[in-house]
């Protein structure tokens, strides 16, 4: 029996070790992630998202979507096929695990067209579960981001959500805005 | 090895006289390298094969610019002799620029439209009027008249998957038909969306440019089985596979009827500015190298294509160097075989357009010279590119230097403010240079004067 006890330990040290070590490699890796989405969780440019804080699981499809070509964005497939495929999930988990920061923006008006979003983005519209998949926090994001993002799922530049799609394309860029500033200021 | 040359006014008379003799810095080596910091118009600099840093050699940084507005005290800088102008503005989006044989000027928006804009321009270089010819066409980017020469039937456009096709005749401002689907089997995703698209001069092929799929294919299924075979055409060597990266990171050809599909040449990461060099009928393509290696590693480039030449991606950049990033394992079997690039250009600058000068108002050396239109870095420490850079041609091939041109776009407020994004390069045929700018949607125009050069002399001389 003794020297299959020790075998089985010293497999765990290695098993411990190489774990330390992949952890540091993920740390620098998300330290890189910082110098745009900001140091302390959010970026001084306001079309960069605030990651810290946001759905686990949403931050997870997100990666994956930039890695496969489902979201287009040049920087941001670079940036996430950084990331070790099996690392992905960690890299969410950390993210998320982390306080989502409080921005300057100002409270503004709720458009009456903000309760068709809580069904999927959360009575609280920070994020959930929804039967489309992992929908993020709205709460607090940036209006920059958000109007972008609205915009670009409206005009098909972003792809990854039909039902998102859908639904933008039949607001008016205007009540996009409102929705967006609104969401900023909560 | 930073050499300074300055040439005296007598010695100016023998060489013609070009504003570009006047002083020149020439960087060549390590001291080639750098930032937006070091630039300067006339600055000329080469960077050679033997000069390219090891992987790491700096952390892969990340600095993305932020576009803000153009400032109203904003000021262009170029060479002496040389007027940057407004051409037109509030072209949102504004990427390639085509000259019609008849002077008119096609212009794509490629985002949010997907359309493409005609602009007429009156005597003295300005836009007489404006018209959309086309819209919806997701992601429109390349645009090219066929048949190639004074009576083009088609303008075919590279949009998002596909290239498609429409009626024109010379003077059409609108599509007088709708758009006809000629190539609808190009990959997408990944984040290189542009789809350039040009003709050989006899008209018999047409050339699509398709980047890869990711930064360095940290994706693809298993490698074939017999990779001689696959390499066999219609594929060639250094050919990538797998449902994400088949068919790209090429130039294909198709026959203008949308069929025949071949590789042309394989392992250019994203070709784009695809132009064939008036004369000769070569192919050359401009190219963003990979990223996440270091401010200074792997050189960005502009080269001419071989038929069947293998560039490198993924396994290799200029030359030899080995990545080995790649999933799937290395590829030892293709060591020494991928061709250097013509011209090396500084890390992460990313050359998008290029077109040829036909002469008839720069000086007239520069004839036959490209002109290249950098985007501007995300991937390095301090800012690079935001420029229109020259490249020198001797006999119709590079010499390998390039030289900056018109620049000034960066740093208005901050050192993370950029004011402009130049994209595309296309000369008017008067000769006078558009290049367009798909931050703030505009489109500036370039024009020399030997007058502006003596009297900027005089001026000199008189403070001597
Ligand atoms: C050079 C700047 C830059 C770096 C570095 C960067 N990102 Fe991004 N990121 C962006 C931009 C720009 C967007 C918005 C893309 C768009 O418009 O669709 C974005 C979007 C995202 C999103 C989507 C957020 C949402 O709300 O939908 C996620 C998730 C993300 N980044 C994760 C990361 C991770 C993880 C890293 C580090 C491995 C990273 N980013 C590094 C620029 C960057
Ligand atoms: C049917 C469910 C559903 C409804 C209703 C809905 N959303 Fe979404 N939304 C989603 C999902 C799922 C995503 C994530 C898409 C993805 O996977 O990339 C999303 C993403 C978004 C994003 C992108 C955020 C980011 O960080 O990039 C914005 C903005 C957004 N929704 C706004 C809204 C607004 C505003 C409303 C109401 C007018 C709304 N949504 C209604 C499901 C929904």
């Amino acid at each position: 029996m003794r020297p299959f006890i020790c075998a089985a330990l010293a497999l765990a040290v290695v098993g411990f070790a190489a774990d330390a070590r992949a952890a540091d490699a993920l740390d620098g890796t998300l330290a890189t992630c910082w110098s745009c989405h900001g140091v302390e969780g959010a970026s001084n440019d306001h079309t960069l998202p605030i990651l810290w804080g946001q759905k686990a699981k949403y931050i997870e499809k997100q990666i994956r979507d930039f890695r496969e070509g489902d979201r287009e964005d040049q920087i941001m497939s670079s940036m996430a096929s950084s990331i070790k495929k099996d690392d992905i999930s960690r890299a969410a988990s950390l993210i998320a695990a982390k306080a989502w920061p409080k921005t300057q923006a100002v409270a503004a008006a709720a458009p009456d067209s903000i309760e068709a979003c809580k069904g999927c983005h959360g009575s609280d519209l920070t994020g959930g579960e929804s039967p489309e998949g992992p929908a993020p926090r709205l709460a607090g994001q940036f209006a920059e981001y958000l109007t972008a993002q609205m915009e670009a799922f409206a005009h098909g530049d972003r792809r990854n959500q039909k039902t998102m799609q859908a639904m933008m394309k039949s607001l008016k860029p205007d009540e996009r805005a409102g929705l967006a500033a609104y969401l900023a200021g909560l | 090895m930073k050499t300074r040359i300055l040439l005296s006014a007598s010695a100016l008379a023998l060489v013609a006289g070009t504003a570009a003799s006047i002083a020149m810095d020439y960087r060549g080596g390590n001291s080639a390298f750098g930032d937006w910091h070091g630039d300067t118009p006339g600055l000329m600099r080469k960077i050679e094969a033997g000069d390219v840093a090891k992987p790491g050699a700096t952390p892969s940084a990340a600095n993305r610019s932020k576009v803000v507005p153009r400032p109203a005290d904003a000021q262009i800088k170029t060479m002496p002799g040389f007027t940057v102008s407004d051409f037109a503005t509030g072209l949102e989006g504004a990427r390639v620029i085509r000259i019609a044989p008849n002077g008119d000027v096609f212009v794509s928006q490629s985002m949010p439209s997907g359309s493409v804009t005609v602009l007429r321009p009156s005597k003295d270089g300005k836009v007489e009027s404006k018209e959309t010819f086309v819209t919806g066409l997701t992601r429109a980017y390349g645009i090219a008249f066929y048949p190639p020469g004074p009576n083009p039937k088609y303008v075919y456009i590279g949009m998002e998957g596909k290239v498609v096709r429409l009626p024109y005749k010379n003077g059409d401002m609108k599509a007088t038909g709708p758009a006809e689907d000629i190539v609808t089997d190009l990959k997408i995703g990944g984040g290189h969306w542009t789809r350039d698209v040009s003709f050989t001069p006899d008209g018999k092929l047409m050339y699509v440019a398709v980047g890869s799929g990711s930064n360095i294919a940290e994706e693809m299924s298993p490698r074939p089985a017999d990779l001689k075979a696959w390499e066999k055409a219609p594929h060639s060597l250094g050919s990538t596979w797998g449902a994400k990266e088949e068919w790209r990171a090429n130039v294909l050809t198709y026959t203008p009827d949308g069929k025949n599909k071949q590789v042309y040449a394989a392992g250019i990461r994203n070709c784009s500015g695809l132009t064939v060099q008036p004369g000769t009928g070569t192919v050359f393509c401009a190219t963003n190298e990979r990223d996440l290696l270091g401010d200074n590693t792997p050189p960005d480039y502009v080269t001419s294509v071989k038929k069947g030449g293998y560039y490198g991606w993924p396994w290799y950049y200029i030359g030899a160097n080995e990545d080995t990033r790649p999933d799937g394992g290395a590829r030892p079997d293709l060591k020494g075989k991928a061709i250097v690039p013509d011209v090396l250009l500084q890390p992460h600058s990313a050359p998008l357009g290029l077109s040829f000068n036909p002469g008839g108002m720069f000086p007239a050396e520069w004839k036959g010279d490209a002109f290249v239109a950098m985007h501007g870095s995300w991937n390095r420490s301090l800012h690079t590119g935001y420029k229109i850079v020259r490249l020198p041609f001797k006999n119709n091939k590079a010499t390998g230097e390039y030289q900056d041109f018109v620049l000034g776009f960066t740093a208005p407020s901050g050192e993370e403010n950029v004011w402009g994004r130049p994209v595309d390069t296309q000369f008017m045929h008067d000769g006078s240079l558009l290049f367009s700018d798909d931050a703030n949607g505009v489109i500036y125009r370039v024009t020399y004067s030997k007058d502006k050069v003596a009297a900027a002399e005089d001026t000199g001389a008189k403070k001597n």
